[in-house]
């Protein structure tokens, strides 16, 4: 016989019957695998008594080597009867962590790169036990710096998926509270939860969401942004039908909705659907403040929002077309500020909300070192320099500002509203109030025509949900808002009796 | 277009409220006024309360017809295809027509009062694209935004009247009826063009749901239209008196008067601003129930294949673009209609048919559930019982 | 979505920018003319309308070297024509900027123009201009209408504000209503056809110091100081002047229907001291036929006040502080006064044959078509009966 068939039935038989070389070869498999991986760690422990040893496999960089000694060596080594099987190792492994047992290769992997460590036994040859020592290297939890407050809860989501969900699990208490984990991307892994209450929940929207999610072929999934994408149901990508929050009390008041939220591993900000528009004018505070004080502010948030973007298209407008409309006295007082101005009434208003947009990225980006000059250059040189040297009217630069500021109430549309505060005014020095009137008879109309999950986006006043409208605008206090909203589907409707 | 033509009976109802005004306080009432005097508001209140009596048989239609049959179906069947197909063919027109009257209104409007030097085409232009962007995520999407608009529309409107009623002056609108009533007759013919807006309720039956919450909603919704419109006429009759034959615009002349002071500036322009998307509304209901009416006459049988009724609706609405567009560029459309529709005999046969079709409603809804409740079930098949 | 369609959308927008573009003709607000008030006079010898428009010129930081640029910020550009629309239109002709109306609140006739022409062909134009409201006010001014609107004002650098704010802006403390196109032009139509245009005077100020510091003469700006004075009225029947109110015609014109109800009466009793002034005014005029003759009623109840301040200094004629009742003399002397103001109200309206009060209106109003021929005969007046009932409490 020639000497591979030889080979063949010996690895044969011993893959029946067992031994030394199937383990070996699952270890030298892994080896193989992780080749690349400088940090693969392989150590053998052989207990006191022991004949045979047992290989412990993991990543450095993944594992912590503190848990992996008191955990598993610590109490391996304390073996004195000799030869352990993995399963009464796994006892007494799991009085300090979680602990399993694997058979399946890809599983194993799965585990290793997840930050597991793998124990094998040397005589054994198809199962490895499982640890997590798993290293804690995430940031900490603290205020999220968007959605902020004075009153309520400060604690905000991570990174770390799991820890998000503990953050979610610690205020919503109820074994129908569901989290179904799922993995995306093909390098990255990255493990995504689609969380709902499952009591409350329309199930289509659940698996519409998992159907989407697990269609999803992608290298790699960064940040929940990334599923967003491909949650979203407006693909023109104006308007977004996906929400997001970074505070955890603003998931669970979303998830007693009948709203899923999504936990991406690696990204602070849980994804929440579906989505309608006028729930970014919602605050966290106005749940937590009286019922007139959050209407008072929801009607502020949206006349500022109104004004930031109607304000610049309506000042070029009124000028160019219908300067009738302007008080007398306002009239002289922009005739005399901008008779010096070289640039046309369009042109200046650009410019000012150009530079101002300039301000605001150069902001984000700037080091804090540097932020302060900057501030001033901003303000003093542009704002102040610019009038006086008679490039801009003050009119327009009040009313830059003044638009610029009030973008953002609304803070998570704010590059949208820019973007249709810049549309608003190429329309309104092109045909004044007509090409106003009509295109944003356009934008409603569109914001009214999406639906985001069976929900439609301009609900509760498009369609008028009488119901859903005592928590849209106007605040009823709390002991009136006695049923879910309509416009998210569920199947329990009562939240209070 | 096609999908999401779907509307709530609720929906319809604001809808209503907010179009019946915008088309009949435009040049409506100066042209009223120079063929009846300032009886005229008596006329318009007259054609309304006639077009209340019409909507009646349409709502007791609408209310029998549980299975949501369309017009075309309920017609076919009670008048058979080819009279049908030109009863709607006559509706096309008649809606293209009204357009171009609204339309040329609109544009005085503008022109006058605004001063906003353009021309047709521009305006048109635009307009048709946005009503096009529009009307292509449905006629859903007009009817959820007249939800939105309903109410800035309808108190800038109330506004409007409110604050020029100060300055009325009672006696213009006395004594009341001393040319006689033949005059308000006549006022009443020469304007019925304007009027018979239960034609889009009868139009859109098929697509109205959500009948059954609350029916007294598309009646209030009329109402209220036909109250504010011929407010607006009385106003402007007790403000003017016998100066009403000058301008164009009924309730640009009226706003004038809801401020004091010369030196806060034409505000009552904006209100005007936020009130004139009602007439896109309008505008926009036009040019759907025109391309409803095309598929009507053109494809042949209803619920077929959505490939076909997409392409049909495009191609309406573009042939209904190019009209509005270009007719006017050639020949002044808008005395042409008025000749016809206004001071000539169009009026007579449009009256006739809207009453007809108004009144014969109820009695096809019934003829088409007849046909189809002679189906029944047996042993868990549907059987057709055949007529004995 | 294909290549072809996007080509397609682009195109279609770009086409959109471009019918937008050439379409909609923008005028910046500095290339336009804006014109706050227009002057209207006659010039008999050439026979042609002279128009005069007091624009916004805006103020200039530094000496205003150029020509018409003050401080004060007035020009005047000038048009003229045989109609006042061709008037109007000359002025397209001799301004670079685009004349603009939109901001017209005064339009000044002078006096000669008012009494060689019919307001009918003045007004006309702005009538039938929707650029002009009909609430615009229109009032009639001694001399001519385009020195008017050259003079220096302490109110206001602008002479159409400042006639405005002297007219309008009175919220009824002024002694004459103001009176507007609407108004104006209604009385051409009804039955009336009378009407009363306020009148405009300019009182120079003889003040040694003003001459002194008075800049130098320019083309636009005159620099007499002086005030305005609007306490008067000029009549119009069928658009023709007919006659001015003197003061205690304008007091009889308010107390039988004007709205205002500011009128002031001499305390007999102390005629130099304190003056007496309505508070309110109750009642009003009826018209009636009784045995084929129209009876003209006026009843009034005017609650009369010494004229006081409130404690922070306003004059608030409905809010006077009320003192001591007034004794039976002062308002014996109120009620003959107010009585005599109407009588002589009523008389000079049937001198001069203009309806002041809208009788024929409210008659034909009542009555209709019966009462037509009567109250379009020329002896109208003389079927007319007038009763006057005032009562005086305070």
């Amino acid at each position: 016989m020639k000497k591979g068939v030889f080979d063949r039935i010996s690895s044969f038989l011993k893959g029946i019957f067992g031994g030394q070389g199937k383990s070996l070869s699952t270890v030298k498999r892994l080896t193989n695998d992780f080749s690349a991986q400088s940090d693969l760690k392989k150590r053998r422990l052989v207990p006191d008594g022991g004949t045979s040893g047992y290989l412990l496999i993991y990543l450095d960089s993944m594992a912590d080597g503190k848990l992996i000694a008191n955990n598993l060596v610590k109490p391996l080594l304390e073996q004195t009867t000799g030869d352990v099987s993995l399963d009464n190792l796994q006892q007494a492994v799991s009085i300090n962590a979680e602990t399993l047992l694997i058979e399946d290769y890809d599983e194993m992997i799965k585990k290793l790169i997840n930050g597991y460590c793998l124990l094998f036994d040397e005589k054994k040859d198809n199962v490895c036990l499982c640890c997590d020592v798993r290293v804690n290297t995430g940031r900490s939890i603290t205020e999220p710096p968007t959605g902020g407050v004075s009153k309520g809860p400060r604690e905000g989501f991570v990174e770390d998926a799991k820890t998000n969900l503990t953050l979610l699990k610690k205020r919503l208490k109820h074994p129908s509270f569901v989290a179904d984990n799922m993995t995306v991307g093909r390098y990255t892994q990255t493990s995504v939860y689609v969380c709902y209450i499952g009591e409350i929940i329309d199930k289509k929207t659940v698996k519409r969401v998992k159907s989407i999610l697990s269609q999803i072929d992608i290298d790699g999934v960064v940040d929940s942004s990334y599923l967003a994408r491909f949650l979203d149901t407006d693909k023109s990508g104006f308007f977004k039908t996906v929400g997001s929050t970074e505070k955890p009390d603003i998931a669970v008041s979303k998830l007693l909705e009948g709203r899923v939220c999504i936990i991406a591993d690696g990204s602070p900000m849980v994804l929440t659907l579906p989505y309608m528009f006028l729930e970014d004018l919602h605050s966290p505070e106005d749940y937590y403040l009286s019922a007139r004080t959050a209407t008072t502010s929801r009607f502020l948030r949206l006349f500022s929002v109104g004004l930031a973007v109607f304000i610049p298209s309506l000042y070029v407008a009124l000028q160019v077309f219908n300067y009738q409309i302007l008080p007398s006295k306002f009239l002289i007082t922009i005739l005399t500020s901008t008779q010096a101005i070289p640039f046309k009434p369009f042109e200046e208003m650009l410019l000012v909300l150009v530079l101002f947009d300039i301000l605001r990225e150069a902001n984000f980006r700037m080091p804090q070192f540097a932020g302060i000059s900057l501030s001033v250059v901003g303000a003093v040189v542009l704002g102040d320099a610019a009038v006086k040297a008679g490039l801009l009217g003050a009119p327009a630069v009040v009313i830059g500002a003044l638009s610029g500021i009030g973008l953002y109430a609304m803070p998570d549309n704010t590059l949208l509203f820019s973007f249709l505060r810049l549309v608003f005014l190429i329309v309104g020095s092109l045909a004044g109030l007509f090409g106003l009137c009509l295109v944003g008879l356009c934008v409603v109309g569109y914001v009214v025509s999406l639906d985001s999950y069976g929900s439609p986006y301009g609900a509760p006043f498009a369609p008028d949900v009488k119901n859903d409208q005592q928590d849209a605008i106007v605040k009823l206090p709390l002991e009136k808002l006695v049923r879910r909203p309509k416009a998210v589907r569920n199947i329990n409707e009562v939240r209070q009796k | 277009m096609i999908k999401n033509d779907k509307i709530k009976y609720s929906q319809m109802a604001l809808l209503l409220c907010v179009i019946i005004p915008a088309e009949k306080v435009l040049g409506l009432p100066v042209s009223s006024f120079k063929c009846g005097g300032r009886d005229f508001w008596v006329a318009l209140a007259i054609n309304f309360i006639l077009d209340f009596v019409c909507l009646i048989p349409i709502l007791i239609g609408l209310k029998n017809n549980k299975n949501n049959v369309p017009v075309r179906e309920i017609m076919n069947n009670a008048i058979g295809k080819i009279p049908t197909k030109i009863i709607f063919a006559l509706l096309g027109l008649t809606f293209v027509a009204k357009f171009l009257v609204v339309f040329s209104d609109t544009l005085s409007l503008f022109f006058n009062t605004f001063v906003f030097k353009s021309n047709w085409v521009a305006f048109a232009a635009v307009a048709l694209i946005a009503g096009g962007f529009l009307l292509i995520r449905g006629f859903k999407t007009i009817a959820r935004l007249s939800e939105i608009y309903f109410i800035p529309v309808v108190v800038c409107l109330i506004a409007i009247i409110a604050l020029s009623i100060k300055d009325c002056d009672i006696n213009n609108l006395r004594p009341f009826a001393d040319e006689g009533f033949a005059k308000i007759g006549k006022t009443c013919l020469f304007s019925s063009f304007y009027f018979s807006d239960f034609l889009l309720i009868w139009l859109l039956s098929g697509d109205i749901t959500e009948i059954n919450k609350r029916r007294e909603q598309i009646p209030l919704g009329f109402a209220a239209g036909g109250i504010l419109a011929v407010a607006v006429s009385v106003v402007y009759i007790a403000l003017f008196g016998e100066l009403a034959h000058y301008g164009d615009v009924a309730i640009a002349r009226v706003s004038q008067f809801n401020l004091n002071s010369l030196n806060v500036g034409r505000l009552d322009w904006l209100l005007i601003a936020v009130w004139i998307n009602a007439i896109f509304f309008l505008l926009f209901t036009y040019a759907h129930c025109f391309i409803k009416c095309c598929e009507n006459v053109l494809l042949s049988d209803t619920g077929e294949d959505l490939k076909n009724k997409k392409k049909c609706a495009i191609a309406s609405y573009a042939v209904f673009g190019i009209a509005v567009v270009l007719l006017p560029l050639f020949f002044d459309i808008r005395f042409v209609i008025s000749g016809i529709m206004q001071r000539g005999w169009g009026k007579y046969p449009f009256i006739a048919i809207s009453a007809a079709l108004a009144f014969s409603f109820p009695f096809f809804v019934n003829k088409v559930n007849k046909k189809q409740s002679a189906t029944t079930r047996v042993r868990g098949k549907r059987v057709k019982i055949l007529e004995v | 979505m294909s290549k072809w369609v996007k080509i397609l959308i682009l195109l279609g927008v770009f086409a959109v920018y471009a019918i937008l573009r050439l379409s909609f003709i923008p005028i910046e607000l500095n290339n336009r003319a804006i014109i706050l008030g227009v002057g209207i006079d006659f010039d008999g010898e050439k026979d042609i309308y002279k128009l005069s428009a007091e624009i916004i010129t805006p103020k200039t930081s530094g000496s205003g070297s150029e020509t018409g640029a003050q401080a004060g910020g007035q020009k005047i550009v000038k048009g003229e024509g045989v109609s006042v629309s061709l008037a109007v239109r000359d002025l397209y002709n001799c301004f670079g900027k685009t004349p603009s109306f939109g901001e017209c609140c005064i339009v000044l006739i002078g006096e000669d123009c008012a009494k060689r022409k019919s307001l009918k062909d003045v007004l006309d134009y702005f009538f039938a201009s929707s650029a002009f409201r009909d609430g615009t006010v229109v009032a009639i001014c001694n001399g001519e209408a385009e020195k008017m609107l050259t003079r220096k004002s302490q109110i206001d650098d602008y002479v159409s504000f400042a006639l405005q704010t002297l007219l309008v802006d009175s919220d009824g403390k002024a002694q004459i209503d103001y009176t507007t196109f609407n108004y104006v032009a209604q009385s051409f139509f009804n039955k009336s056809n009378g009407c009363y245009v306020n009148y405009v005077e300019f009182l120079p100020q003889k003040d040694e110091e003003t001459a002194q510091t008075a800049t130098p003469d320019s083309s636009s700006v005159s620099s007499e100081q002086g005030k305005f004075y609007t306490g008067q009225a000029v009549l119009f029947r069928d658009g023709k002047y007919v006659g001015k109110l003197n003061r205690q015609e304008l007091d009889g014109l308010n107390l039988g229907g004007g709205k205002n109800v500011f009128c002031t009466f001499t305390d007999v009793t102390r005629p130099s001291g304190r003056s007496l002034g309505v508070i309110k005014k109750k009642g009003g005029m009826d018209v009636a036929i009784e045995e084929e003759k129209i009876v003209v009623s006026l009843k009034l109840t005017l609650t009369v006040s010494e004229l006081l301040t409130d404690t922070t200094g306003e004059v608030l004629p409905l809010q006077a502080k009320q003192s001591e009742k007034l004794n039976y003399m002062q308002k014996q002397g109120a009620k003959r006064q107010a009585e005599e103001a109407v009588l002589a109200a009523y008389q000079k309206a049937v001198d001069l044959d203009c309806d002041i009060w809208e009788i024929k209106n409210e008659l034909y109003a009542r009555y209709g078509k019966e009462i037509e021929k009567v109250v379009e005969s020329e002896d109208f007046w003389q079927n007319v009966t007038f009763l006057v009932d005032i009562e005086c409490i305070g």
